[in-house]
């Protein structure tokens, strides 16, 4: 075969006529098929640039697509077995036409889809992919997350960050991992998802309560974490990289091997091992802020077009330390802290993790698999479990230190289904159910030495059902609605102290709950609570010539509150607080309206994407305004309670390309959050926020890529005081807690830079340079929980080396 | 059609890139989960002083005896803790005090000041701080390091005056230092029991 027919490996037949008129009825159809053998090419996909739609050709190959106006196309073709095919059609009349594509089998190289595949037609979605990943291999899911616009981070120091969409954090954005909803006890603020980001090959950040496919308490949004899909073919590749940092003088190796057979079996296998010591503010060393984790994933599967299967299982390993500083006596040893302004302890640099840490594993497996049946669609079936093992060890006395102040095992194991009916013409159902169970397991105060743990143990059982259609309008316009429905039942087993039993009522409130034993000042009790939760949604798309797009997503989300928010009972030394959950909590309600208008294109693009949600029964944990006398001092009490709230904002992001080589991107968050029912703003919401970037590409030169980029967060002037007074027994005066007052606005600058080079046919040298804080600019972030004791990080300077083969 | 598993097809960078992979896997699949009850049991240590009880006897007189005590059977959480004292230190005489920090429950109980004073006597110090006129405390025993430890006190009284007397265990906290809070708790130390009482010399 010559050499041009390889590069070009298309041919297109073309069919005149010159019958002309402006209606929109058009249909252009055709057939997929391979260039060798002349066999059909399944699943390959096909794309209408100008109108950002797409269709997949069918088990023979064919494809419609209808509705076009007249006039000239980009289309592109893309199949995983072979190179993308890019053609321009010109529509005036019905077109038909045969595609071929060649499958490279020389060519050894993962395939992810190049085409933006939207998780729901008419989702209000942000996809970060690979390359944008691979640049945060060693930071964590909720640092990659934030570059995306109108979500920040909730964050406990550096190394446990919270992902916040909209100013909604925790239970109230799921996040699904390979299909499967991570359950990490995602319920406290410092607790961070247990996920290496060096298992995804894209993230997709949908902003609505519109994918109800995976819950119904989606009131944030959802965070989709995915792997790509590997050829049919006979190969075996891989890549190894590694990242150097100058700040916390650490760093990761990771590996990967991939091996794929042209019968649809694949194998693929990944660990990553990250260390760091003490991180660096810009002036001082965060003592006790290292981080350590090793991560490893192997997946096996099958895969044609009719059926196939695939068995994951990922294995994360983390140890965090916590500054030592953030560990407070009492209310007085806080005001210290604050009135500081600087950590009282900061010792010489070290790689030793001492108390306070969290030692987290998590284990996850899921066994998938899928079958189309002809004339109906595809049958997806999984089961999964994940493990979930958290300690969490405070500074105690010497003969404590070794036992965890907090020890919980979580273990969730489901099973689901989805029917995905996709034989009509237009119209896609997804159907489906869900099966739950959740235990957790609390270890008593034998191992803990805490009377009462802050979570109880429980048993948690879900069931849920669901049908979301999409159906397309015209092709350009589409539209989606969907129902779901859930229960959730939980039973826990938890001691009360029979003060806090009777303060709150519960005795003549739920007498059921308890067999009236008492001991120790304590009270044996068990909740049973049940919800059912309803949640739908609806959705819309249209698009128009030159890449303009408009959608609306309207998402009805209730969510059952969760333990943490129910149960907890305890003390948390970094803020020298004693959290309470409340019996008394109903279900959340929200109403979530965004819409977006987007231009998708490179000369000049942008996305406005305005929202409004409207939360019923808002679960929140404010400071309850007074002090609790315990023989450690004073305490702030935080407690759950339920409010009505409002979100509302707007997000903006724009590129450009100014030059040949030369490309801006900006973006802006504006976000308000209120508390209705006392006429105040919401607590932890974040600050207006802008980035510009702008960056110099030469793909002829080792593609090479040099970027600055500048990011802006203002102060938060939208707050509720909480503040309160409080007596010190030591100078023996009222003293003010200034709890709530946000941190100052700042401005940063970060430098990248990377270039490919490669060696063989196969193998490649990515190389980046990045600097991070370039001016090392000290300052504090209102939603780092860390805020009062220390500055966030300083300058790192980064190497990162990947080497694919 | 090449195989996969023709090894010498195989870079040995690829090797080693498994070889890797199969050392970490292996690495990661030894830490055991452990069982919720891998602990000692023998000593049974609380985390929790539920009751505090600072005792004062007259040096001169026996028979004066001042009991300042704390409790707070419920623990943390739950119910206030509340301080009372038993009578009122006699003016211009001297004490001895001596501190006692207890985990008591239903059945059992607890000297965790004991066991800091023999075990952990380096990481902790005991502070007494008022502003009655007249009235002072001395440490009187030290830890191994010849440092203040604050369980044994010589108090001495001044003239009639009433206010607070405030008792902290600092931990971790600078030793040795100048005598003051704020300087232990300078470096890394933290407040491990604060408790205010009220206290009448006459």
């Amino acid at each position: 075969m010559n050499n041009k027919l390889k590069r070009c490996c298309f041919a297109l037949l073309f069919f005149y006529n010159t019958l002309s008129s402006q209606n929109c009825n058009y249909i252009f159809s055709g057939k997929i098929e391979d260039f060798h053998e002349n066999s059909v090419l399944t699943e390959a996909t096909i794309f209408i640039k100008e109108l950002n739609i797409f269709s997949i050709a069918d088990s023979k190959g064919e494809f419609t697509i209808s509705n076009l106006c007249k006039g000239i196309y980009t289309i592109e073709i893309a199949h995983v077995a072979c190179e993308n095919v890019t053609a321009k059609i010109t529509i005036n009349q019905n077109v038909y036409k045969t595609f071929q594509l060649e499958h490279h089998l020389e060519e050894l190289k993962e395939i992810v889809f190049k085409i933006d595949r939207k998780t729901s037609n008419t989702s209000i979605e942000q996809t970060l992919k690979e390359d944008v990943i691979e640049s945060f291999t060693d930071k964590s899911l909720g640092d990659v997350l934030a570059k995306v616009t109108g979500v920040s981070s909730l964050s406990t120091g550096n190394s446990i960050v919270k992902p916040m969409i909209h100013g909604l954090h925790s239970s109230r954005l799921l996040i699904v991992n390979n299909n499967v909803r991570q359950f990490d006890q995602e319920w406290g603020i410092e607790h961070g998802p247990s996920i290496d980001i060096n298992t995804a090959s894209s993230i997709d950040v949908i902003k609505g309560a519109n994918t109800l496919l995976y819950g119904s308490d989606a009131i944030a949004g959802l965070v989709l974490i995915k792997r790509g899909n590997y050829q049919a073919k006979d190969s075996l590749f891989g890549s190894s990289s590694s990242s150097l940092n100058s700040n916390g003088r650490g760093g990761n190796i990771s590996a990967e091997v991939v091996t794929t057979s042209k019968k649809g079996f694949y194998n693929r296998m990944q660990v990553n091992y990250k260390k760091f010591g003490d991180f660096k503010a810009a002036k001082y060393n965060l003592s006790n802020s290292g981080v350590k984790n090793l991560n490893a994933s192997l997946s096996f599967g099958y895969k044609s077009f009719e059926k196939g299967f695939d068995l994951y299982y990922s294995y994360v390993d983390n140890t965090i330390g916590i500054i030592r500083t953030a560990h407070v006596g009492n209310v007085n040893d806080l005001i210290r802290a604050i009135n500081k302004k600087a950590p009282s302890f900061v010792n010489d640099f070290s790689y030793e993790i001492d108390n306070p840490r969290q030692l987290i594993t998590h284990h996850l497996a899921k066994l998938q698999a899928y079958k189309r049946f002809q004339n109906l669609g595809k049958l997806t079936l999984q089961y999964d479990f994940q493990i979930n093992r958290r300690k969490e060890f405070d500074r105690r006395r010497t003969v404590l230190r070794d036992n965890p102040a907090a020890d919980f095992r979580l273990f969730t194991t489901s099973f689901q289904s989805n029917l995905k009916i996709d034989a009509l013409k237009n119209l896609v159902i997804n159907t489906g159910f869900l099966l739950r169970y959740q235990q957790n397991n609390s270890a008593d105060a034998n191992v803990t030495r805490v009377r009462i743990p802050l979570i109880p143990s429980y048993d948690k059982y879900e069931t849920g059902f669901y049908v979301v259609s999409n159906y397309n309008l015209s092709a350009q316009t589409k539209i989606s609605a969907g129902f779901r429905y859930d229960l959730t039942k939980i039973e826990a087993e938890k001691k009360y102290k029979v003060f806090d039993w009777e303060e709150n009522n519960y005795d003549e409130l739920f007498p059921e709950f308890t067999v009236g034993v008492e001991e120790d000042f304590e009270i044996l009790t068990f909740p049973k609570f049940n919800f059912n939760n309803y949640s739908a949604s609806f959705g819309f798309t249209s698009f128009f010539n030159q890449g303009y797009e408009f959608s609306f997503n309207y998402g009805l989300a209730s969510r059952t509150p969760n333990a943490s928010e129910l149960f907890s009972n305890g003390l948390h030394h970094s803020a020298a607080r004693i959290e309470t959950g409340s019996l008394l909590l109903h279900k959340e309600i929200a109403n979530k309206f965004i819409a977006s208008f987007t231009r998708n294109h490179q000369v000049l693009g942008f996305s406005i994407s305005p929202y409004y949600n409207s939360i019923n029964n808002f679960i929140q944990l404010i400071p309850a305004g007074d002090a609790l006398t315990t023989v450690r001092g004073a305490f702030i009490e935080w407690k759950y309670s339920q409010v009505d709230a409002r979100i509302f904002g707007v997000d903006l992001d724009v590129n450009g390309k100014l030059t040949d080589k030369l490309y801006y991107t900006g973006s802006l968050g504006v976000l308000q959050g209120d508390n209705l029912t006392e006429d105040i703003p919401l607590i932890h919401m974040p600050s207006t926020n802008f980035s510009n970037a702008l960056f110099y590409t030469n793909k002829e030169f080792y593609q090479l890529n040099i970027g600055i980029t500048q990011q802006t967060e203002f102060r938060q002037s939208s707050f509720p005081d909480y503040n309160f007074t409080t007596f010190n027994p030591i100078n023996q005066e009222d003293v003010l807690v200034d709890i709530s007052s946000t941190t100052g606005a700042f401005t940063l600058f970060h430098f990248n830079s990377s270039a490919s080079f490669k060696f063989a046919k196969k193998s490649s040298l990515t190389v980046a340079f990045n600097i991070e804080n370039i001016f090392n600019k000290p300052y504090r972030n209102y939603l780092n929980t860390l805020r009062y004791f220390a500055d966030d990080l300083g300058r790192n300077f980064n190497i990162k080396l990947k080497y694919n083969y | 059609m090449k195989s996969i598993f023709k090894l010498k097809t195989m870079k040995t960078t690829r090797l080693l890139a498994i070889l890797l992979i199969s050392a970490l896997s292996f690495t990661a699949c030894q830490e055991d989960d452990h069982n919720h009850d891998d602990h000692d049991h023998e000593h049974e240590h609380q985390e929790e002083i539920n009751n505090l009880r600072y005792r004062l006897t007259n040096a001169e007189d026996t028979t004066d005896v001042v009991i300042f005590t704390f409790t707070d059977q419920d623990g943390e959480g739950g119910a206030d803790g509340t301080s009372e004292s038993s009578g009122t230190l006699t003016a211009n005489a001297t004490y001895t005090g001596e501190l006692e920090l207890l985990h008591e429950d239903d059945d059992e109980m607890e000297d965790i000041g004991a066991e800091i004073a023999e075990e952990d006597a380096e990481d902790h110090e005991i502070f007494y701080t008022t502003k009655v006129a007249g009235l002072n405390f001395e440490v009187v025993d030290v830890d191994k390091n010849n440092d203040a430890l604050g369980f044994k006190t010589n108090v001495s009284t001044g003239d009639a005056g009433i206010g607070i007397l405030t008792i902290s265990v600092i931990h971790e906290g600078k030793k040795p230092n100048n005598g003051t809070i704020e300087d232990a708790l300078s470096a890394e130390g933290t407040t491990d029991i604060e408790v205010s009482f009220n206290v009448t010399v006459e």
